[in-house]
């Protein structure tokens, strides 16, 4: 029985990263109506800084975490300006494509500079035990952090005027535009948001995965399926499935077998466009 | 004015384009200069070239843009490796019976993901290359895990210089089934669909079984492409079904120019050889290259080379004729 | 009787907008669908033409009972229309915009292309022979190389239309055809709606212009909130007190 629970837990720190990274996808989506395929990229960008300042920097691992976040906030707020605004207005599938390009480019770069996979130090050593349950330390801090980080948008979302303008813009993105909201400056807000969050999912488990170049190529995917299945804009959508799918995956790992377990969320979403084409949530086209 | 309405061939200045093209190609083996090196490279980029026309049938043409044509490509190679190596399956069959089986498979991954549309469509089919290369990676009596699948080349086969001449056949071959399909009343439907896909219901288009069609078109072209690989290296692994060989494909064609004849083989061509000639210098790097060119064709030059040719070749056409109706009405 | 509209109704969650509309159109007759913005006319066109599924009600195409059905069925049966937003395919020129109207009425396919067979040769010749008619008809020839999208706003209206003729109707629908088109020019498409009517397609319009469409009709159906207000000759629907109440005295020629 301990093993369930300790298997749920996992379940529970997987599905952190996919909800952060998820929570990103679906504000794009819904805001922008971008089909942000290099946001795992991003996030893959985001666990090389924090190589880049916690070991070549020797920051220690709480204050390289902030500072990778607003690194990564601008650096989406470049992708937002360089690549996507110039195919505003452009059919949907271009923006898609200039991503693939992104992809391509930044995975490159970085396998080229540094082909053979990191690590970093973890912060807080040894494992907690609770209940039956032993648990790494670190996957408790990814729970924790990614619960922060969630309440944390959410006050900003329901507290600030900017972030009700986002939620606004979410929910309805023709009648905020007529309302007279700053389309670039949402662009870029979104954009930052976005990839902080994904930022903070790569530093949250950096410390127990390797980092390497193709870190965020099966993370976007399942990200992706997240966001069509919970809604594209919505992010009670993309928190509720996002823990949903870490912790089927942990389950069908333990239960069943770890060789296929990508291919797992691939087949839920294959099926489910299948049977309802616009998603599960419908709504936008 | 009837002549325009008929099925217009490419217009003379293309048409001295291709003698010239076909002529290059065809002699190119015969140049002493040409080393051994360049000739494989030469025969791969044909081979590939043969993949992008698949694409350019159901993206260019009729607008879908399916990412998984990499999967679709192993796909294709695996089941001629298969059935020439162990079913021990005559040569042409053993082709024939590889594209029609990569044809049938993308006719059953069509059904369910053709609903999709755009961007949709494009995340399902990556899905589905992704899935395929796992299971191709894990299920080693399918794909002979890293020892991978051997493919038993034919005598006539054996020299490098025939080996490239058959995909030259192969490529011409494919270039002329698109042609003849992108000028025909079932070229009018795939465009219709890539232009306006509503408009094209309401004129009483089938849509999805066009679109279905198309891709199953596409796909016995892909296979081909694959088989062709297969044949070429006498051997594929679980590798050949990488998704991203998809983002290549797509890679060439737009750069190349989507929706036109000449395009994707230009594209493919001049990138592939590009990608081979910069190793040396560059290295691993070269990939960068392509994800930038990507960037920069996509929202500067959609049209990519030969569309965007073509359109200044269009605008000088119209400048001309302005001028000389104008000379006209001054006398 | 070609058009039978029985009791059909649209809702879209808690809104009708559409509320069990009945109305019938004879063969070879011009109808006129009139009411003001937002009264239903447009959803009515969707609903008959497929592009919307009714909530209740029948449509009957010549005894042939086609509700619900995809809208390439009914175009198929016999029913075009065009748009309020001129809907074509854009980068393509005029011409190959009409070749894709008459695709439906062909059969060719990938063998035809392929073996260029005499049935693939005959359907691109009989393809030619109505583009070239249907220009002459609808006096398009000057624009029939250059894309669609890039034709003047007027000629745009008519290459719709022509669109949707190359597929051999029996009943057409045009969704405000004289949509912002200046008043010189609307009277080029009225004389086009009579020539079509003249060659034995049935027409319906939906119309705003209350003056423009007196003298072509011959009969109206006025629409108010999703509800038919009054059906019959033009000058009698004037008179109806509801109708002139909706146009606030329009009507009046």
């Amino acid at each position: 029985m301990s093993f369930f629970f300790n298997q749920l837990l996992i379940g529970i720190q997987l599905g952190s990263q996919y909800v952060l990274v998820a929570l990103g996808l679906t504000l794009i989506f819904g805001i922008l109506d971008i089909s942000h395929f290099a946001h795992g990229h991003m996030y893959m960008i985001g666990a090389y800084m924090l190589y880049i300042v916690m070991v070549l920097g020797r920051i220690n691992y709480w204050l390289a975490l902030i500072i990778v976040m607003a690194a990564l906030a601008v650096g989406g707020m470049l992708v937002d300006r360089l690549v996507y605004r110039p195919l505003r207005g452009q059919p949907h599938i271009n923006g898609f494509i200039a991503a693939i390009g992104l992809i391509l480019f930044l995975e490159t770069l970085v396998r080229g500079i540094q082909p053979e996979a990191l690590r970093v130090p973890k912060p807080i050593e040894g494992t907690l035990s609770f209940a039956g349950i032993n648990m790494e330390a670190q996957r408790v801090v990814i729970i924790f952090g990614a619960i922060l980080m969630i309440v944390l948008l959410q006050l900003f979302i329901k507290r600030t005027r900017l972030g009700t303008a986002i939620e606004a813009m979410a929910q309805d993105r023709e009648g905020a535009a007529l309302v007279g909201i700053n389309v670039n400056r949402m662009s870029a807000l979104t954009f930052a948001i976005a990839t902080a969050l994904a930022a903070a999912a790569a530093a949250l488990i950096a410390p127990l995965a390797f980092i390497a170049p193709e870190m965020g190529s099966v993370l976007i995917l399942k990200a992706f399926v997240i966001v069509v299945i919970g809604g594209l804009g919505s992010m009670k959508g993309a928190i509720v499935g996002g823990y949903l799918l870490g912790v089927l995956e942990a389950m069908a790992i333990a239960y069943i077998s770890s060789a296929y377990k990508d291919v797992f969320a691939f087949g839920i979403l294959i099926l489910i466009l299948a049977i309802r084409p616009t998603g599960l949530f419908g709504g936008r086209e | 004015m009837a002549e325009k309405v008929k099925a217009a061939g490419f217009g003379k200045a293309g048409f001295y384009l291709l003698v010239l093209a076909a002529a290059v190609l065809i002699g190119l083996p015969q140049l002493k200069i040409i080393r051994k090196g360049t000739l494989n490279v030469l025969t791969l980029a044909l081979i590939w070239a043969i993949a992008t026309m698949s694409l350019n049938l159901v993206l260019g043409y009729t607008g879908q843009a399916s990412l998984a044509h990499g999967a679709f490509l192993g796909i294709g190679a695996y089941m001629f490796g298969i059935m020439t190596h162990r079913v021990g399956m005559n040569f042409w069959l053993s082709l024939l019976v590889a594209c029609l089986m990569t044809a049938i498979i993308g006719l059953l991954i069509g059904l369910p993901s053709l609903r999709t549309k755009g961007p949709y469509f494009a995340i399902v089919t990556l899905c589905f290359n992704v899935i395929v290369f796992e299971v191709f990676k894990n299920w080693t009596w399918l794909s002979g895990g890293y020892q991978g699948q051997k493919v038993p080349r034919p005598t006539f086969l054996t020299e490098r210089w025939a080996r490239y001449y058959f995909a030259l056949a192969c490529l011409v071959l494919v270039i002329l089934v698109v042609r003849q399909i992108t000028k025909s009343l079932l070229g009018s439907s795939f465009i219709a669909i890539r232009s306006n896909e509503n408009l094209a219901e309401a004129l009483g288009i089938k849509t999805f079984s066009t679109k279905l069609f198309s891709l199953t078109i596409s796909c016995f072209i892909v296979g081909l492409a694959g088989s062709l690989l297969a044949l070429y290296n006498g051997f594929v692994d679980y590798t050949i079904t990488n998704y991203l060989y998809s983002f290549y494909i797509l890679i060439y064609l737009l750069i190349g120019g989507a929706a036109t004849l000449s395009g994707p083989v230009v594209g493919t061509v001049g990138l592939y050889w590009l990608l081979w000639l910069i190793e040396s210098w560059v290295g691993e790097f070269r990939y960068l290259m392509f994800g930038l060119l990507l960037i920069v064709v996509i929202i500067y030059f959609p049209r990519g080379v030969v569309g965007g040719l073509k359109q200044f070749w269009d605008w000088l056409r119209r400048q001309y004729h302005g001028r000389v109706q104008t000379e006209g009405e001054g006398a | 009787m070609l058009l039978e509209v029985k009791a059909l109704t649209k809702r879209f969650g808690g809104l009708v907008a559409v509320n069990k509309v009945d109305f019938d159109i004879e063969e070879g007759s011009i109808v006129g669908i009139i009411g003001p913005n937002g009264a239903g006319k447009t959803t009515l066109f969707n609903l008959i033409s497929g592009a919307l599924k009714p909530s209740e009600g029948r449509v009957i195409l010549d005894c042939e009972d086609v509700t619900g059905w995809r809208p390439y069925n009914i175009a198929r049966q016999g029913i075009a229309r065009t748009f309020q937003t001129t809907a074509l395919f854009e980068e393509l020129p005029a011409w190959v915009n009409l070749v894709i109207g008459y695709r439906m009425r062909t059969r060719s396919g990938l063998w035809d292309a392929l073996l260029m067979t005499p049935r693939g040769r005959r359907e691109k010749k009989e393809a030619s022979r109505k583009v070239m008619e249907i220009l002459a008809l609808t006096g398009l020839g000057e624009f029939a190389d250059q894309p669609a999208g890039s034709i003047p706003q007027e000629a745009q209206k008519r290459l719709a239309i022509a669109v949707a003729l190359m597929g051999e109707p029996r009943l057409l629908f045009l969704d405000e055809p004289t949509g912002g088109v200046g008043p010189g020019e609307t009277e080029g498409i009225i004389d086009l709606i009579n020539r079509i009517r003249d060659m034995g397609i049935t027409v319906c319009v939906i119309e705003h212009k209350m003056r423009m469409i007196m003298n072509l009709v011959d009969k109206i159906v006025a629409l108010n909130f999703g509800v038919k207000i009054a059906e019959g000759p033009p000058e009698k629907v004037c008179e109806e007190p509801s109708v002139i109440e909706a146009y606030l005295g329009e009507c009046i020629a």
